[in-house]
């Protein structure tokens, strides 16, 4: 019998000794050290790497890019100071002088030119070769001055720049690409420290950076899938900024004391394509009317969403330039919605929508919200939800979406362009629509130069996708975060953190 | 006795073989990961760029034979989507799963063994109905809302243990105690009925005869043949425990294996997966291998009666 008990506590005590090599508990947080809870890990600090929401906003903590966007998203100098356009197809662009990566090298026109041709060299596998596919070159002037030369008049060329991360030429050279992720150098507010994959990545301040000193010492970004969990963190202290808090949560935050609820209309939408290019009824414009008409959008935006959400009117968010507030939204009119399927001829009509689950805010529910809309004002539809991301994004970039499919869209870029082509152009692989006169009004818009004709082109090509009815016209999602109050924080309109705006 | 193990270890290579060929076909039936990994507005000239890249190209049994290859030599190969080696990203996250896994039996353990024991001994008493109802919750409540139970009352309300994460011993109680639940709960089940069997069988009830104290009748004669199943019962729980690592993870942050293997799933990062598989299936295989050597160790006979066969 003994040597039962003698194995029992061999295989205990080989337990209990794993159980024991934990890490000591890493930090007490100082006063002015913050914690950063999101739902997913990075997936890269080789910020080249990458096209991810969450993980360019860990990454602009450590990496700088040429311009970028303020608070309220406008344009200004980062590692530019200046741009100007040469001549229609040549930027110029002045660098920032006395700027150094957090290794000591120096920032100037060779990490320029380096860093955009890398995204390019055949074997890296860089999901951002979409974002600059307008540049043909980079020529360098002199150290401190170098020039975009497009293949085409591109007027998005400063919010590209906003997507240039800047990467340290010698020092990737020298560590390679795999090491270059792992260990990150760039010429961010922030210093890399560490990264334990999926439990945390630390940074902390550079003080020398050219924006002056950051009022946070280290950040600790953690990535906690779990919506309790990461409310939990929150409301214990554990975290002092939380992300993607769902509406139907806001009580349980309200109600601690040492935390508020900070909330900023989003740049994505989220809107529900209607698969025009299937033929049938789908085609006839009257039918996509009378389904916009048959929706009451703010009815379910304050029902489901608790009013945390904003219609749209067309297929932009007020966020981007290029908007334009004066165009009407659909009236939810189930009288006017019957009128014109009547004279399309399509009084029986049946459809599907399809819909993710968990991808975006109560995605699921408002789908169902809306098929029931839709069927109680005459026209029968089936929600079909597609809970494996995978096998929904496979059905819309195979063109072979169910009647209506829900989608969500916002580019880190914010250029109007984006939100218009890749959803409703011929031919792209989001789009299941096709109109001509709106595809030649895209790509007159995207091509001119002048800042005035631009403005007047988007409205007038948004107008056109309004009455063509190509979605139901959506609502801009709500970015809702929880705030420990000891941080004096507001959120941007662009989905990003950015540790430089956080004040105590 | 090495016959035994050589033939067992052969049979492992070839269980590991299969499972190495179901998990290629089925990921290989799931779709395109290059979807997944380019933006949606990518285009198509980008995505069979990057098909070619990543071999996707190739007839299925060249990419099988060439990912066997490697594997025997330990290579499985960049994962696609962090485009770091399969096997450092195991190695990063495996001792985080190991330590709960180890942690959440540890605690099965040494509740459930005593109490099924005790309950056992004292057949029908208070505390064996305090037992049974334990066995009852334990085995009735999912991991995951027991999982956020526990953070709610000892996290939120009480204070005692962090919400979330790995920070040491203290962030290892919540998880553990959510992922061993359920194994307690069998555990203990299995203690009280193995050992109710032994305590009805002739030779104790001789030893009894003979005027054997209650406690060395129990402890040295039934406790040793009672063992024997829960040894086989604490194996496959290993592997089980090994399973629901991947919910208990995901709501407690844990940042092991098992969040890694549904993250690489959906991003359908075939290297990783197949990784990840064939790490828990060696692991699966050997442990399970263990015990049964464990079983010979405690009942001789068993060798005997296998190697006739």
């Amino acid at each position: 019998m003994r040597r039962i008990f003698q194995s029992l506590a061999t295989i205990l005590a080989v337990f209990v000794t794993m159980a024991g090599a934990a890490p000591d508990p890493a930090w007490a947080a100082g006063e002015r050290d913050i914690t950063v809870a999101q739902g997913i890990d990075a997936e890269f600090l080789d910020v080249q790497m990458t096209n991810n929401i969450v993980t360019l906003i860990i990454n602009t903590s450590i990496y700088d890019t040429l311009l970028t966007r303020d608070k309220q998203l406008q344009l200004v100098p980062a590692l530019a100071t200046s741009h100007r356009l040469v001549s229609e197809k040549v930027w110029e662009v002045k660098l920032r002088p006395g700027v150094t990566f957090h290794n000591g090298e120096p920032f100037d026109a060779t990490a320029v030119k380096f860093s955009f041709e890398r995204i390019y060299r055949a074997d890296f596998k860089s999901p951002q070769k979409g974002w600059f596919s307008t540049i043909e070159r980079v020529e360098i002037v002199d150290p401190h001055t170098v020039r975009f030369h497009t293949k085409v008049p591109d007027p998005a060329m400063p919010a590209r720049m906003t997507l240039m991360y800047q990467l340290a030429p010698k020092y990737v050279a020298q560590v390679g690409d795999v090491q270059a992720n792992l260990k990150p150098v760039g010429t961010g507010p922030f210093k890399f420290v560490e990264w334990t994959k999926n439990d945390r990545i630390i940074v902390e301040a550079n003080d020398a950076h050219w924006s002056g000193k950051p009022a946070v010492r280290r950040a600790t970004w953690r990535p906690i899938p779990e919506l309790g969990a990461r409310i939990a963190a929150l409301q214990t202290g554990q975290a002092d900024l939380i992300v993607n808090v769902p509406p139907d949560q806001l009580q349980t935050l309200t109600a601690t004391r040492s935390v508020r609820v900070e909330k900023m209309p989003s740049c994505r939408i989220i809107y529900f394509g209607i698969a025009q290019i299937k033929g049938g009824a789908l085609a006839d414009r009257r039918v996509r009317q009378a389904i916009n008409h048959a929706v009451d959008v703010q009815g379910i935006l304050d029902s489901v969403l608790q009013g945390n959400g904003k219609r749209i009117n067309s297929s932009m968010p007020p966020n981007v330039w290029g908007y334009d507030p004066s165009i009407p939204f659909y009236d939810y009119n189930p009288k006017k919605a019957k009128e014109l399927l009547t004279a399309a001829g399509q009084t029986n009509l049946q459809l599907t929508l399809q819909a993710p689950n968990g991808r975006w805010a109560m995605d699921k529910d408002i789908a169902q919200a809306v098929a029931g809309q839709l069927t109680e004002n005459g026209i029968k539809t089936n929600v079909k939800i597609i809970g494996e991301w995978g096998s929904y994004v496979r059905s819309v970039l195979d063109h072979k979406t169910e009647d209506i499919f829900m989608n969500g869209w916002c580019l880190p870029s914010l250029e109007p362009d984006h939100w218009v082509t890749p959803n409703l152009h011929t031919g792209e692989p989001v789009s299941q629509y096709s109109n001509l006169e709106v595809d030649k009004l895209m790509e007159q818009a995207r091509a001119e130069m002048n800042t005035e004709k631009r403005k007047q082109l988007y409205s007038q090509l948004l107008r056109l996708i309004r009455d063509d009815a190509p979605w139901i016209f959506g609502y801009q999602q709500m970015d809702i975060y929880g705030v420990n109050n000891r941080l004096k924080w507001t959120p941007r309109g662009d989905e990003s953190i950015r540790l430089t705006e956080i004040g105590f | 006795m090495l016959a035994y193990v050589l033939r067992r270890l052969l049979q492992s290579v070839l269980v590991l073989l299969g499972v190495s060929v179901i998990v290629f076909g089925l990921l290989h039936l799931t779709g395109d990961p290059t979807r997944l990994l380019l933006p949606l507005e990518a285009r198509e000239e980008d995505v069979r760029q990057l098909r070619a890249l990543l071999g996707l190209d190739d007839p299925l049994w060249v990419q099988y034979l060439r990912f066997l290859s490697r594997a025997v030599r330990g290579d499985f190969g960049l994962s696609f989507k962090h485009q770091v080696p399969a096997l450092t990203l195991i190695r990063q996250t495996l001792p985080a799963t190991l330590e709960l896994t180890a942690a959440g039996l540890a605690l099965a353990l040494v509740v459930a063994v005593p109490a099924g024991i005790l309950a056992a001994l004292r057949r029908n008493s208070l505390l064996d109905a305090v037992c049974s109802v334990g066995v009852l919750l334990g085995q009735a409540m999912p991991v995951y809302w027991l999982g956020l139970l526990l953070i709610l009352v000892f996290a939120v309300w009480l204070g005692w243990f962090p919400a979330a994460g790995r920070d040491g011993p203290a962030s290892l109680v919540l998880p553990a105690t959510a992922l061993g639940a359920f194994s307690m709960a069998r555990i203990a089940r299995m203690a009280r009925s193995g050992m109710l069997e032994v305590l009805a069988q002739d030779y104790v009830r001789t030893a009894r005869a003979a005027g054997l104290r209650t406690f060395v009748v129990t402890y040295k004669y039934a406790l040793k043949n009672a063992a024997i199943p829960l040894v086989t019962i604490v194996g496959l729980e290993f592997g089980i425990l090994l399973g629901g690592a991947v919910i208990t993870e995901t709501i407690f942050a844990w940042p092991g294996v098992g969040r890694l293997a549904v993250d690489a799933i959906f991003s359908r990062d075939y290297p990783l997966v197949q990784a990840i598989v064939a790490m828990l299936a060696t692991l699966f295989v050997l442990i399970n291998l263990a015990m049964d050597l464990v079983y010979t160790y405690l009942d001789p006979r068993i060798v005997f009666v296998r190697s006739k066969q």
